[in-house]
């Protein structure tokens, strides 16, 4: 099922790289069919080609995205939100696409999950946000009578123009997993260096190496399970003075904290100001944030000690 | 050129399979195993659907319709409004319904219109600075609320990552116990954001006055 919503978004691209084709050539029209043709092939074909020609197709895809012109993500809606008055019913569908969502991704995996099919339960929670949307897709039809291709144009629309900025995550977190493949060889690396140390500065490179390699990564996800590998091992035969559950969760929290900082976090400390059009100051999440990151950090290393 | 090419995302990508070459990785099997990272990580790109049904709502009116809703509430203040989301995606994500709210789905089509309109009273020049002030505050609130929210409930993403990872060391810990751990963390930094934004609109208040 995920194959199929995949192959849908890569069509949607290769329809988006058409109409870069049928432009008139200028290098950066055919940066962008080149970059929407490759994405394309990888999200509809992922599952019949090599992992190789994969990952050489993501190659592709972080050379070219720095050249992809930039765009204002809200900028075709305005219009049409001026004309439109539809009163309070237009909050109809989001509030029925929150209740879709409660429904699809808590309700229903926890159903699969309590009969014992864990993995019926995680295949249902990928498909959720799509199952969601297209209901308040019908929901939309329903009540404003919402054609299907003005569907395809708002989905071709908003594919172009926040792709790009969503693709970061994306990327960082295949880069994350890769490194991951290489987490034993590093630990061996580490712990000869390590096994010297006192326990107060192994505390201190998990804190510094987990909330580094989140920031490096922008994805606690990916960069947690690389730097536990790494310390674990140690910290249970080597320094058993330390609370190995609250290493493992301070491990977790420290990677939040990486991605709280992280410039690279596109979709938490970017993006937000590139949807509402306050780009200006770039990093202005990420100082809103750091009091309490600092604030936290200091409390999970005492926390860490006791 | 060159300094396009030397973006972030470049950097990092260098920076690690400059890594991997280091500990001896042929550059065609670093090509390899990026592909199978990439192909096992595709779920993520599902979170995409949830945009087109924010251009919808826009395209009806939503930002208009939340300004006019905000209106009828005389009370508040933007301040006021970052601190309700706040408690509202702590309490949310603490059972596990992290998916209510967000950037995409609550912050842009319905927080940021009603912090507009409640910013009227700041004259032209600070009501710049203010916004941007503000949805700085908003998304920051957002995201600390749905990072440390989310490690009070067992189900959750986080803690069964923890779990699994746990398991391929063929360490076994129950996901209640990693959750009760982590709870002073959480409880101390969700608490110390909130007295920051009370803070903020303390200040908020008597620059008004």
């Amino acid at each position: 099922m995920v194959g199929a919503i995949c192959a849908f978004q890569g069509f949607i691209m290769a329809v988006i790289a058409a109409s870069y084709v049928k432009e008139k050539i200028s290098r950066s029209n055919l940066i962008s069919a080149f970059f929407w043709g490759t994405l394309s092939f990888v999200f509809m074909f992922d599952r019949m080609v090599s992992s190789f020609i994969l990952g050489l197709c993501f190659f592709i895809i972080i050379v070219l995205l720095p050249f992809l012109p930039k765009q204002s993500p809200s900028e075709p809606f305005e219009k049409s939100a001026l004309r439109a008055s539809k009163g309070f019913i237009g909050f109809l569908p989001m509030f029925f696409y929150a209740l879709f969502l409660i429904f699809f991704l808590h309700f229903i995996p926890w159903v699969f999950y309590l009969l014992g099919l864990h993995a019926k339960a995680s295949e249902f929670t990928q498909i959720s946000i799509f199952s969601s949307s297209i209901l308040t897709f019908l929901l939309y039809y329903l009540l404003f009578n919402f054609k299907l291709k003005s569907f395809l144009v708002v989905f071709k629309v908003v594919m172009e123009k926040i792709i790009p900025a969503l693709i970061i995550p994306y990327i960082l977190a295949t880069l994350g997993l890769t490194l991951h493949t290489i987490s034993n060889e590093l630990a061996n690396t580490f712990s000869a260096f390590l096994n010297s140390q006192s326990t107060t500065s192994v505390i201190i490179s998990y804190m510094i190496l987990n909330l580094a390699l989140a920031m490096l990564t922008g994805n606690a996800f990916t960069s947690f399970p690389i730097i536990f590998t790494v310390f674990s091992s140690l910290v249970l035969t080597m320094f058993t003075n330390i609370s190995f559950i609250k290493f493992t969760v301070c491990g977790m929290l420290m990677g939040y904290c990486g991605t709280l900082l992280s410039p690279v976090a596109s979709n938490f400390n970017l993006f937000p100001l590139v949807l509402n059009g306050y780009f200006q100051r770039k990093y202005s999440i990420i100082f809103a944030q750091l009091p309490t990151v600092l604030a936290s950090l200091l409390f999970v290393y005492l926390y860490m000690l006791t | 050129m060159f300094r396009k090419l030397l973006s972030s995302t470049n950097i990092v990508a260098m920076a690690i399979f400059f890594v991997l070459f280091c500990y001896g990785v042929p550059s065609s099997e670093i090509l390899l195993r990026t592909g199978r990272a990439f192909l096992e990580n595709d779920y993520f790109a599902v979170v995409w659907f949830s945009v087109p049904v924010l251009a919808l709502s826009e395209m009806n009116g939503i930002k208009r319709q939340s300004k006019i809703f905000v209106e009828k509430f005389e009370f508040t203040s933007p301040s006021l409004i970052i601190i309700m989301y706040y408690a509202f995606r702590c309490v949310s994500s603490a059972l596990g319904l992290s998916s209510i709210g967000g950037h995409v789905q609550i912050i842009n089509p319905v927080i940021i219109p009603m912090l507009e309109r409640k910013c009227g009273y700041f004259n032209s020049r600070n009501y710049e600075n203010m916004m941007k002030f503000l949805v700085a505050e908003i998304s920051a609130a957002d995201n600390i609320a749905n990072f440390f929210g989310q490690m009070l409930f067992v189900g959750v993403s986080a803690v069964l990552l923890l779990q699994n990872v746990l398991q391929e060391q063929h360490i076994n810990i129950e996901a209640q116990n990693l959750v009760i751990s982590a709870l002073p963390v959480v409880v101390f930094t969700l608490s110390f954001h909130f007295l920051r934004l009370i803070l903020i609109h303390l200040y908020l208040t008597y620059i008004k006055g």
